[in-house]
């Protein structure tokens, strides 16, 4: 079960620097250096949303990565540093189990495999209603130069 | 097109091991740049994947779920500033085998291997 909710809807942009309507996130449960768990209802509104309200697999990618980058923006922000652009560099055994619909409430649970330089590799559990819906292995690539 | 008026479909050539080869031009102007980043558009890599898959979907006649991606590489960052102009490769074998590359020229932005199944809904 998810833990309650840390920060919620407009609090989440001060983790990210993605904004609508691109924002992917809208709820951090919990996160230490290793392990973020993340959220996300799909709003009839989202971009990724069929007519009919399938909500399309590269929506729930996005919200994946997004997750990794509220993981790595939540962890700047409490070490007091910038919040750097994120990048998908790589997606590994991604495999779709159910598909998501609007109204539905993602919650991701992302862990770090491995980190090196600005590479980090995050395995990812996506459930609605403690289903699995998706999981993948991502590399993301931190532009810490921005 | 899920998110509207995102690119145009400039051209499509069927090649002869199957693979289709598509000529896209983005919408440079599309509110996705407005949320990524701010200041800073760059294609979401996720747009790069749901061009791939909606492009299987042209070349197949079907509607798809990309159910597995086996690997998804983006090697280079896509700009509607930089790369307004894409080609992309999209190949399904066996019905449900897709390879697919975005490129121009000798640049290649993403490569991506996965399965497709009739859209799941």
């Amino acid at each position: 079960m998810s833990a309650s909710v840390m920060y919620s809807g407009d609090q989440i942009k001060t983790f990210i620097p993605q904004r609508e309507p691109m924002l992917m996130v809208d709820k951090l449960f919990a996160c230490d250096e290793a392990n973020v768990e993340t959220g996300l209802t799909v709003s009839p509104a989202n971009i990724f949303v069929y007519d009919g309200g399938l909500f399309s697999e590269a929506g729930v990618i996005e919200h994946i990565a997004q997750s990794a980058a509220l993981f790595a923006g939540y962890n700047d922000w409490i070490n007091h540093r910038p919040i750097v652009l994120g990048y998908i560099a790589e997606i590994k055994k991604f495999s779709l189990a159910a598909p998501a619909h609007v109204g539905d409430s993602l919650v991701s649970r992302l862990s770090v495999v491995s980190q090196a330089m600005n590479i980090t590799l995050m395995n990812a559990v996506t459930t609605i209603n403690n289903q699995t819906v998706a999981t993948c292995k991502m590399k993301i690539f931190m532009d810490k130069k921005k | 097109m899920l998110v509207k008026e995102f690119y145009r479909i400039d051209s499509k050539e069927v090649q002869e091991d199957g693979s289709v080869v598509y000529g896209v031009s983005l919408n440079t102007t599309h509110d996705v740049y407005k949320g990524h980043f701010p200041e800073r558009p760059i294609t979401p890599g996720v747009c790069n994947i749901q061009m791939i898959k909606e492009l299987a979907e042209d070349a197949s006649g079907r509607s798809l779920t990309l159910s597995e991606i086996d690997r998804c590489r983006l090697t280079a960052m896509v700009t509607p500033d930089g790369s307004p102009s894409l080609n992309i490769k999209v190949k399904i074998d066996d019905n449900t085998r897709l390879t697919a590359t975005i490129y121009n020229g000798d640049t290649t932005y993403m490569t991506l291997s996965g399965t497709v199944i009739d859209r799941i809904s």
